[in-house]
């Protein structure tokens, strides 16, 4: 828990862009809240492999929203059952899943559609949310590290080095 | 800064190729667990496999040594089989359909004895079943009664209550209780001081009359007629009075006369519940046959029932019919799209070892979801003369293609050479033959009707003798000289309750044993019941007499008064009389006062 929490003031720290950070977490929000083992996830994580983002925040990410998930469980399910048995969609779905690659990607099953457009929806906001953060705190709270005595204290500590990004 | 790291792309090839490698390595292993662990939760009883083998190429599977244990038995198999090959349709399986085009099944076996004894599988309602089998274990014996024994009358009147004892000790109670409501009754209606102040009113109006005074003679007549009248309403009293009693007493002589009847019923019961039948040979056949066969039968009903759903998905599911299972969800079905059930084994061919004899079949058309797929699935195995049998038919077919489903299943077996068939408790069968044909049909996966006839002929017997168990014994001697048994064997109901209609000549010989066995040690039986109840209920029934006898005894207080009052009236009646005729003028005349 320390090391995560650690690793999320290392990223605020480094020379990363926001957006690099923003999306790191929001990759992570969106592999967490979906059932793990599905081939969507595969290329979500090939996409996080390729894409310049932060991979320490993708896991902060994964691993809280995976917690988060487990209580909005219920709640993915009424999801994609409501979507996937909407009458007016039926004919959407029927030749939607006419390739078979859907139906291999479990897109039919009630928890994967449910969790995929939950975590789709609320990855943008969270992004948005998470980037405007980064530059708030490396506004305005950044500089604390050499202003206040205790804080500065940190930096002779080792874990200083870790936080701020210097030791890279 | 760039968007895109490249190098990602190698980092991500590295990963999914060591990814595939361990798959590609460790895949029948883990197929082959999954199959294990999973297969066992859902059979709710082991299930081992020797080895899995799967090529992707050929998209072929090979399965050897597969054993699913006896959920009941876990030192036996329900189920083995050699080798299970396969060929998978690898396009469906993309879409999470397993669809088996071809499969080979060899080396089939039933009931196998297993090398090591099977895991029991935690299940709730598994230990209360196991419980009930352990009871009647389906195996055929000779009816285990322990002997011929018969309790004694002694015995039989402890544990049981008599009808006349209690009848007998109510009429007491009653008698009793009328005896003092009569005798508060006399006290209160017929007081003798009443008796007294009447006698003492004549007297004294009697000593009026002798003192001769002419003017109180009027007077006088009056107080006579009232005293005549005051008496004549108290006969008329105690006429009501005794007529009432006579009513109670006429009331409680029924009750006495009922207990009379009472010992013989109490006896004819006693008598049914205690005694050894004489039908006994229907009931030794029904232990014989129906025990377990109906043993088998709800092994074979509970294999069914927990197979059935399997074999029977609805081909559309309603909104409300996809629960909600945590961390697993539900699949929609989307049959336009894919018009094919989640499991399909289009053709199989079996080879089944039946009385150490290969028997080729057949399977078609076993699906999840035969409503979506629209054919009936069929079993057939057939095979022809040899060693052990003429020949044998099998075929089943499960029709749930429709909302009714309709299951069948008929066998025609000719020919079985019984020679060596054991049985313990039932003994060795030396020689004979059977055939056997019938046809049982389940509707709507509930519904039994069916009839099957077993035909034994040239059948030789040996069957041991068991200390103890005289009956077994007796019917055991009868069976070992019979060389021919036939058995007609009906079923109808439902699965939870059905009734076997069992016909066979084995009615009329164990019948017979039975009764002969029966008759000496039911002589002195009856008579000795009888007198036991008699002695227990005589000092009831005689206490209840008695009550009678001191409850007729009151009669006479009523007597004795009805005749006091009859002489008083008798006396004021001579008193007037005396005082009006000295009175009397000549030719009618009366004096004007």
């Amino acid at each position: 828990m320390i090391r995560q929490v650690l690793k999320i003031f290392k990223a605020l720290n480094s020379d990363e862009k926001p957006w690099q950070l923003s999306l790191g977490l929001a990759f992570g929000g969106i592999i967490g809240l979906m059932p793990l083992w599905t081939p969507h996830n595969i290329f979500l994580l090939f996409l996080a492999f390729i894409i310049n983002l932060n991979f320490a925040l993708l896991l902060v990410g994964f691993f809280f929203f995976s917690g988060i998930a487990y209580i909005l469980d219920p709640l993915f399910h009424e999801i994609g059952l409501a979507v996937l048995t909407s009458e007016g969609m039926q004919e959407f779905w029927n030749s939607f899943f006419i390739n078979p690659i859907f139906l291999f990607d479990r897109l039919n099953n009630t928890l994967v559609m449910g969790s995929l457009l939950f975590s789709l929806a609320a990855s943008v906001p969270l992004f948005f949310l998470f980037n405007l953060f980064v530059r708030k705190y490396r506004l305005h709270l950044q500089g604390l590290f050499d202003k206040i005595p205790i804080l500065k204290s940190l930096k002779l500590a080792k874990i200083y080095d870790t936080v701020s990004g210097g030791g890279r | 800064m760039k968007i895109f790291r490249w190098q990602g792309v190698i980092a991500f090839a590295l990963i999914g190729g060591a990814v595939a490698v361990f798959l590609i390595m460790f895949l029948d292993g883990i197929i082959e667990r999954g199959i294990e662990e999973n297969g066992s939760q859902a059979a709710k009883t082991q299930i081992d496999l020797a080895s899995l083998s799967t090529s992707l190429l050929s998209q072929a599977a090979t399965i050897e040594g597969l054993e699913v244990a006896n959920p009941d038995n876990n030192m036996e198999n329900v189920l083995q089989i050699e080798k299970l090959s396969m060929d998978v349709d690898g396009a469906k399986a993309v879409a999470r359909k397993i669809i088996i085009d071809d499969l080979q099944a060899k080396g089939i076996r039933l009931n196998q004895k297993r090398t090591s004894p099977a895991k029991i599988i935690k299940s709730e309602d598994k230990t209360k079943s196991t419980d009930q089998e352990n009871e009647d274990s389906g195996s055929l014996s000779l009816p285990g009664l322990g002997g011929i024994d018969i309790k004694s009358p002694e015995e039989i009147l402890k544990s049981e209550k008599l009808e006349t004892l209690e009848a007998a000790n109510k009429a007491k109670e009653t008698i009793e209780n009328l005896k003092t409501k009569w005798q508060k009754k006399f006290d209160t209606d017929l007081n003798p001081n009443s008796l007294d102040e009447t006698k003492k009113k004549l007297a004294r109006l009697q000593e009026k009359v002798k003192a001769g005074d002419l003017a109180s003679i009027p007077e006088t007549v009056k107080e006579f007629q009232s005293l005549q009248k005051e008496i004549q309403d108290r006969i008329n009293r105690i006429k009501s009075i005794k007529s009432e009693f006579e009513k109670d007493v006429q009331a409680a002589k029924k009750q006495l006369a009922d207990l009379k009847n009472l010992p013989k019923k109490d006896f004819d019961r006693l008598k049914k519940k205690y005694s050894l039948s004489m039908d006994g040979g229907n009931n030794a056949l029904g232990t014989l046959i129906e025990g377990p066969l109906k043993a088998k039968l709800d092994k074979a009903w509970k294999a069914y029932k927990m197979l059935s759903p399997y074999l029977n998905k609805p081909s559309t599911t309603l909104k409300e019919d996809y629960k909600y299972v945590r961390g697993k969800g539900a699949n929609v079905q989307f049959a336009k799209a894919m018009p094919y059930p989640d499991f399909l084994l289009k053709h199989a061919n079996l080879s089944m070892n039946l009385f150490e004899t290969d028997i080729e079949g057949e399977l078609k058309d076993l699906t999840d979801n035969p409503k979506l797929y629209g054919k009936p699935a069929i079993l057939n195995f057939q095979s022809g003369k040899n060693e052990k049998f003429d020949s044998f038919n099998l075929n089943l077919e499960l029709d749930k293609t429709s909302n009714q489903s309709k299951d069948t299943l008929a066998i025609d077996f000719k020919g079985l050479n019984l020679a060596g068939i054991e049985s313990s408790g039932a003994g060795k069968i030396n020689g004979g033959a059977a055939n056997l044909k019938g046809q049982l049909k389940i509707t709507n996966e509930n519904d039994l009707e069916g009839s099957f006839k077993a035909a034994l002929n040239s059948v030789s017997l040996t069957i041991p003798k068991q200390d103890g168990n005289e009956l077994a014994n007796t019917i055991a001697k009868s069976l070992s000289s019979i060389d021919r048994i036939s058995i007609t064997i009906g079923i109808r109901g439902t699965m939870e309750n059905y009734q076997l209609d069992i016909q066979s000549n084995l009615n009329d010989i164990i019948s017979g044993a039975v009764k002969k066995a029966l008759a000496g040690k039911m002589e002195g039986f009856e008579s000795s019941l009888m007198e036991a109840i008699k002695s227990k209920a005589g000092d009831s029934i005689a206490g209840a007499n008695g009550s009678l006898s001191g409850l007729l005894s009151q009669n006479k207080i009523l007597e004795q008064n009805q005749s006091a009052y009859g002489g008083l009236l008798g006396q004021a009646k001579g008193g007037a009389s005396g005082l009006k005729s000295p009175l009397a003028l000549p030719g009618g005349l009366k004096l004007p006062f």
